[in-house]
């Protein structure tokens, strides 16, 4: 039997041979704190006064509230006009604030002990590019922005892609992660949220170099989006993404896992609607685990696991069984 | 008429910077301002919400094609009749209690809008009684829609619905639901009318609810 990391590398080979589907994040350690990440983000934590972060954007925890999340208004954004974002964006310096290597020792050792346990290490970038873009002006204006100011939008694209480039680089070089886990939601539960032409123009070009370096270094990239986004599966392979981490069951998964041919593993599949609620029942978590095993565990390539960009789902009593599931498809199917 | 093919048109691609004069155009040619909005804006916007809905153009076509629309009734607006703009019907749209999501909400208050209806926008982390208030202080409200983004916060839109569905109002009301973990079940099983997965289908649902 495959350890958990060894498996999960099989499961991510074009030809790999693992031997049981994986328990959602199974065999990696999710690492996700780094200098770069506090001097961007700050102390976040549930119950916090508001905090603006090193963009400016004004973030929200409140205690009510299951994660922090971005309050952007017509009177708080931080780009009002477009036209103008040059005098209204100041670009957090990273090479000025997170460069020395004292502040990255001790991350460098927690990932190393990690590491140690036969965990696959795995970092974090949160705030993609286009999510950093709504962060900026707000959904709307952004939307808007792609098609009344192009050329604006695409430098101010190309500064948030190199800004990403440079966060990913410090984390790289320093940490040496296993995994990047990635995030950039392009597209609702059943559209992306742009034309695929307006992505490939301003939203693509920004993953080339950054997920390029890291392929180039033998990072494992994993992206989340709890998106469909079928229309730009062949773009994402493109890019170098090795897994693509939130897969929503409303994407035609099994018609995916033959068109990538095992070019991008699909992780997620779970309906976190049905499984992730208070009032779940046990049978009902049960329920859509093995659908979601039977239905995309043949296909090969696929990582059953909630649709969330991290792991653990909200409610306490659901992971538990969603991973026990698995574990009982694992000996029915494969004996282990 | 010419007049208004062209507001429709204009409205349509988004041309927002040129709709208001072309407007303008119209009226001082003669056509009728409750024609213009319905022929030429409300119409274009029906064209968008079908295309958006077949896939062939996204949010971004839509909310150009919106924000025209907007300006085109800025200038109709002292040429129609009182009640007119917002004919289709007063709308209360909220995020429910304990989320603070607001990008689906919008959306959808904004083709409500391009629609016809008038959008009384609650905001979000709305709770169960101001849904009630509202409509109480509207009595000609038609619609209420709830939003809820998370599943932690499905029992608050169940809450909302509950609410409303107690209120003596009730049956003079629809009540509309959507959000990335609504499901038409969930929809049916709270006691909501309707459920729609996206704002334009929302906008089409809700003028067929109050037809």
């Amino acid at each position: 039997m495959l350890t958990a990391k060894q498996n999960f590398l099989e499961t991510i080979k074009p030809d790999g041979k693992p031997d049981r589907l994986l328990k959602q994040y199974e065999g990696t350690a999710f690492f996700p704190p780094n200098p770069a990440s506090a001097y961007i983000r700050g102390n976040r934590h549930r119950g916090m006064e508001p905090l603006k972060d090193r963009f400016g954007t004004t973030i929200l925890w409140p205690e009510n509230q299951v994660a922090a999340m971005p309050h952007v208004t017509a009177e708080n954004k931080v780009i009002k006009e477009i036209t103008e974002w040059k005098e209204e964006l100041i670009m957090p310096d990273l090479a000025a604030n997170c460069s020395d290597p004292a502040q990255w020792e001790p991350f460098i050792k927690q990932a190393e002990e990690l590491r140690a346990k036969d965990q696959l290490v795995m970092a974090f970038m949160p705030t993609g590019v286009f999510e950093r873009l709504h962060f900026l002006m707000g959904f709307e204006d952004m939307l808007m922005n792609f098609l009344l100011e192009p050329e604006d939008m695409k430098e101010l694209c190309d500064a948030i892609g190199e800004y990403r480039y440079q966060y990913m680089k410090l984390i790289v070089d320093y940490i040496k992660p296993d995994v990047m886990l990635s995030h950039d939601d392009w597209g609702s539960k059943n559209s992306l949220f742009v034309n695929p032409d307006t992505w490939r123009e301003f939203i693509k070009p920004q993953y080339m170099k950054t997920y390029g370096y890291m392929k180039e270094k033998g990072v494992i990239v994993m992206h989340h989006a709890d998106s469909f986004m079928e229309p730009i599966v062949e773009d994402m392979v493109e890019l170098g993404i090795d897994i693509w981490q939130g897969v929503l069951p409303e994407n035609d998964i099994p018609k995916l896992q033959k068109q990538l041919n095992g070019k991008m593993t699909l992780m997620g599949g779970i309906d976190a609607s049905i499984v992730d609620r208070s009032d779940s029942t046990e049978e009902e978590i049960r329920k859509e685990v093995r659908r979601a095993c039977e239905a995309y565990g043949p296909g090969g390539h696929f990582i059953p696991c909630i649709t969330y960009g991290g792991p653990g789902c909200l409610f306490p009593h659901v992971d538990p069984i969603i991973d026990d599931e698995i574990g009982r498809y694992n000996k029915e199917t494969y004996g282990i | 008429m010419a007049g208004i093919q062209e507001v429709y048109d204009l409205v349509a691609k988004g041309k927002a910077k040129v709709v208001a004069g072309a407007v303008q155009e119209a009226l001082d040619a003669g056509c009728d301002p409750t024609e213009l909005l319905n022929k030429g804006m409300i119409s274009a916007m029906d064209e968008v919400g079908a295309k958006f809905k077949a896939g062939e153009i996204f949010v971004p076509e839509m909310l150009v094609a919106a924000r025209a629309m907007k300006k085109g009734v800025e200038v109709l607006k002292p040429h129609l009749a009182t009640g007119v703009a917002g004919a289709a019907g007063k709308v209360v749209i909220g995020t429910v209690a304990g989320d603070l999501h607001d990008i689906g909400k919008n959306l959808v208050a904004m083709m409500l809008e391009s629609a016809g209806f008038e959008v009384i926008d609650l905001g979000v982390d709305v709770a169960k009684e101001k849904f009630v208030e509202a409509v109480e202080a509207n009595p000609d409200t038609k619609i209420v829609c709830c939003s809820a983004l998370l599943t932690t916060t499905m029992p608050a839109l169940k809450d909302a619905v509950a609410a409303l569905n107690e209120a003596s109002f009730r049956s003079q009301i629809k009540v509309m639901v959507g959000g990335a973990p609504i499901t038409q079940e969930f929809a049916d099983e709270i006691g909501a009318d309707a459920y729609t997965e996206d704002a334009a289908s929302c906008a089409q649902r809700a003028k067929e609810l109050v037809a």
